[in-house]
């Protein structure tokens, strides 16, 4: 309702309104939720198939006014992804990074992931880099190690 | 009634709780400086943090965050015209031409007092009008509660303005995210899906942290730019003391943008950046020389500055009194509340007294703070953390969004989570759905169930309960009021639109 209409952003999210995808994604999710309160107690149930069987509608009203946007040849002005190859490394990275804490210990991981993350997406100075990962990481262990005595995934060679 | 506001003080005035409102106002001008950061964004990931603290030492380190964010947001907005949040927007107008013409620092001189003062103004407001309201709010019974739970959600998806659709989307979500877990009356599961995790529900700082620290820390490695800091090295700063006489002509400036913070701020919905835009045009309409706004006159500076700190405190009435945050930093600043275990709301005045007032003393000292922290020395650092690589700061935010999910109970499942919705936060963010009434929905979707099902306990079963009181009947004209006003004004406008264009 506030977007300003334009038919330039369905050429940049390859011809599909971003909000028809959030629409049917809605309405599907909610669908699928609302199938899981059959056995649940009357009141139980009561909230959640009231806000389910409003998101379903809502998304439904979603799509419809996508609908009459194509039909007059106009689409949200939505860009999605500022650089979508981006968007995916950096997915990645956190991916990488949250699987490997786990894996390996916490501060193994932050110590190489920081000097990482930092270089592949620009910040090209390895004095600078290595001055950051060793103030952080060494700042949070102090911290979290001899002031809080609190526990953070445990390093893979001190189990 | 202000008995308890004199007694919360000496415990405000402790050598930690006062350090804790300094950091917090030095951490929040440097991430209010940094374009993408804002001050939600800050006290979410401070939250966790904050488990093991005093609750009054959190609570200030949020208020010092809240207060020195606003003013930090006008530091990018004077040097580069980008601002540091939202609500300084209206602040570039003016600062960076005076910038450009080598007033920087005079332009972020005006803007420090201006949002200092604004800041005093709206915590004294807050002092005065919370604990008489929270005091009628105390009358109030499950109906009224229930009633006043959908009021706050209604408001912020109806005067929150942009996309209703998208706002009652967004609402109804996060009404459905409360829902998760352990029902607490029956006891059957929720959408658990068989995780001992999800019995308890779902954190709030884990949605918070997933959805308001998460996505400007993608934002900061995704944006392929460097900022022109050119302005930054020559700011031309003289003391601050020595400046302040020659800013006191703008004192009507002030008094009028004072008063339009605070009211935006009350109004759940509004918030600093419509303050801004508000104070800033009624200042340039009551201006002897308009024609010279635009073109670097400090008055546009102070009007927008006093307004957006204004509303800081002010945002905090309906959020203390009623349980219901106006804005996105006042539902963050519940969500801190409550793992400290204090329920907002009307109870908190009578069961926590020294906590609530004392929340307030530390928003009046971090107004104060303000200004000392706005001598030449600190300008000009501040102005130094625009040159902090974007890229580093990204990769040291999500390390810090881990720490603080991980500690809240030890384990790997809450990050998990968080990581989930700070997806689900980000295409939110990029597809124009408001991310405050998620918050919102949280937060009061579990209360406004609870109420309604104690309601009908009250009235055997019986709906008509609901409508039944006075208090509960003009609660329901305010509802309608809020939903059908936008749209008779939307109405109005289309064909106003529809006359011209015929």
């Amino acid at each position: 309702m506030n977007s300003e209409p334009t038919n330039t952003a369905a050429e940049r999210s390859g011809g599909i309104d971003p909000d028809l995808i959030a629409g049917v994604v809605i309405v599907l999710g909610a669908g699928v939720l609302l199938t899981r309160t059959t056995d649940m107690p009357g009141m139980t149930a009561l909230l959640p198939v009231t806000m389910l069987s409003a998101l379903i509608i809502l998304g439904i009203l979603m799509i419809g006014r996508c609908a009459l946007r194509h039909r007059r040849r106009t689409t949200a002005s939505i860009k999605v992804f500022d650089n979508a190859k981006r968007f995916v490394g950096i997915i990645a990275a956190i991916a990488i990074y949250v699987a490997a804490v786990a894996l390996l210990g916490f501060y193994t991981t932050t110590a190489v992931m920081i000097p990482v993350v930092a270089w592949c997406f620009g910040y090209r100075s390895l004095k600078g880099v290595l001055l950051a990962d060793l103030i952080f990481t060494g700042g949070i262990a102090i911290v979290f190690v001899l002031l809080m005595g609190q526990e953070l995934p445990t390093e893979f060679f001190l189990r | 009634m202000y008995g308890n506001l004199i007694d919360a003080l000496p415990s405000v005035l402790s050598l930690g709780n006062l350090l804790a409102v300094v950091i917090g106002v030095v951490a929040g001008i440097c991430v209010g400086a940094l374009p993408g950061l804002s001050a939600t964004m800050a006290i979410s990931v401070l939250i966790p943090f904050t488990f093991g603290m005093d609750p009054l030492v959190a609570l200030g380190m949020m208020a010092g965050i809240y207060n020195g964010a606003m003013y930090g947001g006008s530091i990018p907005a004077v040097l580069l015209r980008i601002p540091g949040t939202p609500a300084a927007v209206a602040t570039s107008f003016d600062g960076y031409p005076m910038a450009q013409q080598g007033r920087g620092g005079y332009a972020l001189q005006v803007a420090v007092v201006s949002s200092a003062l604004g800041g005093i103004v709206s915590a004294l407001v807050l002092m005065l009008l919370a604990p008489p309201l929270a005091k009628v709010t105390l009358l109030f019974g499950p109906t009224e509660i229930f009633w006043v739970a959908v009021f706050g959600m209604s408001a912020i998806v109806f005067l929150l303005g942009g996309d209703v659709l998208k706002g009652l989307i967004s609402a109804a979500f996060g009404v459905f995210v409360s829902l998760v877990g352990a029902d607490t009356i029956t006891g059957a599961e929720r959408y658990t899906f068989g995780h001992l995790e999800l019995l308890d529900g779902i954190n709030i700082v884990v949605l918070l942290v997933g959805l308001y620290a998460l996505p400007p820390a993608i934002g900061l490695l995704e944006e392929v730019r460097d900022f022109d800091t050119e302005n930054t090295g020559r700011l031309n700063t003289t003391s601050i003391w020595k400046a302040i006489p020659g800013m006191l002509k703008y004192w009507k400036t002030w008094v009028r943008s004072s008063i339009i913070g605070v009211f935006v701020g009350i109004l759940p919905g509004a918030g600093g950046s419509m303050a801004a835009f508000l104070s800033y045009n009624e200042a340039r309409r009551a201006s002897k020389n308009p024609e010279e706004w635009g073109k670097g006159e400090p008055e546009g500076v102070a009007a927008s500055e006093t307004s957006n700190n204004a509303d800081t405190a002010a945002a905090l009435i309906p959020a203390l009194t009623l349980g219901i945050p106006g804005t996105a930093v006042a539902a963050v600043m519940l969500g801190g509340l409550l793992i400290h275990g204090l329920q907002p709301g009307p109870m908190l005045f009578r069961d926590n007294p020294e906590i609530v007032f004392g929340f307030m003393w530390q928003f009046l000292f971090a107004a104060v703070l303000l200004i000392f922290l706005g001598g030449a020395l600190a300008t000009n650092s501040f102005a130094q953390v625009l040159r902090l690589p974007r890229p580093l700061l990204g990769a040291i935010i999500i390390s810090l969004v881990f720490i603080g999910v991980y500690s809240i109970n030890g384990r790997m499942f809450d990050v998990y989570l968080m990581l989930g919705f700070g997806l689900i936060g980000y295409f939110m963010d990029k597809l124009k759905f408001p991310l405050p009434p998620v918050v919102l929905g949280l937060i009061l979707g579990g209360f406004a169930e609870q109420n309604l099902r104690l309601a009908l306990r009250i009235g055997g079963g019986d709906w008509g309960i609901l409508a039944s009181s006075p208090t509960a009947k003009i609660l329901i004209g305010m509802i309608l009021l809020v939903v059908l006003m936008p749209l008779f004004s939307r109405l109005r406008r289309s064909r106003k639109a529809n006359r011209v264009a015929g």
